[in-house]
């Protein structure tokens, strides 16, 4: 067999604009999932109501236990039931972006109570109150144990954004099957899309990894 | 003059183990004071009580007329120094000290770094202002969290096994860092298994025993003592 991926060429500006596409809603979810999961795992490391911390589980549950794509389903095919209509982007966004919104939230949660005991006596005993403990001194520990984690997830998410093309997004994966059904070369369609993926969570990566270095200079 | 600590029959119970049983001191304003005993004797839970870090179940601590109640009733007035240091690992050497003056005292940066590198220098420790923890040994580490403990301007300091985690080298300095404030009239409570310490600063040493305290005099008192379990504990530690 021989390959040729000469005829791809007029169809790269369309590969480009799916690629921003998809980078544009790995990047929004992303931050997204972030501001919810700092909120959800902070929220359900203090001491609340327990309603609400109840309702927080109930949410980190069914976003955890439950398929992406009926999530995706859902928000976008059956929440119009109840009024809600978005369009597919914003479907999309949200779906994302609560499902690792889930995920990340126990990843702080986790990483807020990891930080040692003796830091809130050492600060207490200086007469830091239980919020300044909170936010000078807690937290800044658990931004450093979360972040390696947490930025795995945003590379998993600029690949979780190929199961958006089931509402019909003209990201990457969507316009690849549809450059397939049009040239039926499946070989080498899919594997410069793959390309295109690893180019993107690479670089992610490797950011990822500037940022642990730069971002943070003390060691525990 | 009233005592600058009152402690009053103060009991604490874990379950059904008894800590503390009907502890009752006074300390005057000065004193320095070490607590030796056995392990599990309820040392560090004594002291711990002193600032609010353990709430007793029954009884009364007052430091300087005021109730303790918790450790924010009386934060910053008691200085504690642990024996894991506890410093904040994400600040450096003088942030350790800067960052509390501002956020607690609302200090103006440049008056709190002014303050911190005075306090560096007091425990010889102004060429590490911009490391961080990390990077300081054991000793300096401690003789940092010293400095920390004592930018709030406490009245009294506690130290629980404060050379504990550290070699008998490295204890050496922060031994002269206590020693350093011990001539500084400020109240110092200590709790060690270091008996060159007791002999050569504390005035006046505590033995706890089963959450009680079994002897309460001086150092000379102490090793003169004829009850067996004091000997037998000196023999262990003091040979």
């Amino acid at each position: 067999m021989s390959l040729d991926f000469s005829f791809l060429i007029p169809y790269l500006p369309q590969l480009a604009a799916a690629a921003r596409v998809t980078l544009t809603i790995g990047v929004f979810s992303f931050v997204l999932a972030l501001a919810v999961s700092v909120l959800v795992g902070v929220l359900r490391s203090g001491r609340l109501p327990w309603i609400v911390n109840f309702l927080l589980g109930i949410y980190v549950e069914i976003f955890r236990n439950t398929p992406l794509l009926i999530q995706l389903f859902f928000i976008y095919y059956g929440l119009p039931t109840f009024g809600i209509v978005l369009t597919p982007v914003t479907a999309a966004v949200i779906g994302l972006s609560l499902n690792s919104g889930a995920y990340m939230s126990e990843v702080v949660r986790a990483a807020i109570s990891s930080v040692n005991k003796g830091q809130y006596e050492a600060a207490f005993c200086l007469g830091y109150n239980r919020y300044q403990v909170f936010l000078h001194i807690v937290l800044p520990q658990a931004f450093r144990i979360a972040l390696p984690t947490l930025m795995n997830y945003f590379t998993t998410m600029i690949k979780e954004t190929s199961l958006v093309s089931v509402l019909s997004i003209a990201e990457l994966t969507r316009v690849g099957s549809q450059i397939y059904a049009r040239t039926l070369s499946p070989f080498e369609i899919y594997i410069t899309i793959g390309a295109v993926y690893f180019v993107m969570t690479y670089s992610v990566a490797l950011l990822c990894r500037w940022v642990e270095k730069k971002g943070i200079k003390w060691t525990p | 003059m009233d005592p600058l600590i009152r402690v009053d029959r103060i009991s604490k119970s874990y379950g059904s183990h008894m800590v503390l049983n009907d502890i009752s001191l006074e300390v005057r304003q000065g004193e320095i004071l070490a607590v030796i005993g056995p392990s599990g004797a309820g040392k560090s839970t004594f002291i711990r009580c002193l600032n609010g870090l353990e709430q007793v179940d029954r009884g009364s601590v007052t430091v300087a007329g005021q109730p303790v109640t918790s450790v924010t009733s009386v934060a910053g007035r008691v200085g504690m120094v642990f024996q894991q240091f506890n410093l904040f690992p994400h600040y450096t050497a003088i942030d350790n000290i800067a960052a509390p003056l501002r956020t607690i005292k609302n200090m103006p940066r440049p008056q709190a770094r002014d303050r911190a590198a005075e306090l560096l220098e007091s425990v010889k420790l102004a060429d590490k202002a911009g490391q961080y923890p990390s990077t300081l040994s054991g000793g300096q580490q401690q003789r940092l969290a010293i400095a920390r403990a004592l930018s709030m301007s406490p009245d009294i300091m506690l130290f629980d096994e404060p050379t504990s985690s550290l070699d008998p080298e490295l204890a050496h300095e922060v031994f002269d860092t206590i020693q350093a404030l011990a001539r500084s009239h400020m109240t110092l409570l200590l709790v060690t298994h270091q008996m060159n310490m007791v002999k050569n600063f504390a005035a006046r040493v505590l033995f706890l025993e089963n959450g009680a305290i079994f002897f309460d005099g001086t150092f000379d008192a102490l090793t003169a003592d004829a009850d067996p379990r004091i000997r037998q504990f000196l023999k262990k530690i003091y040979p």
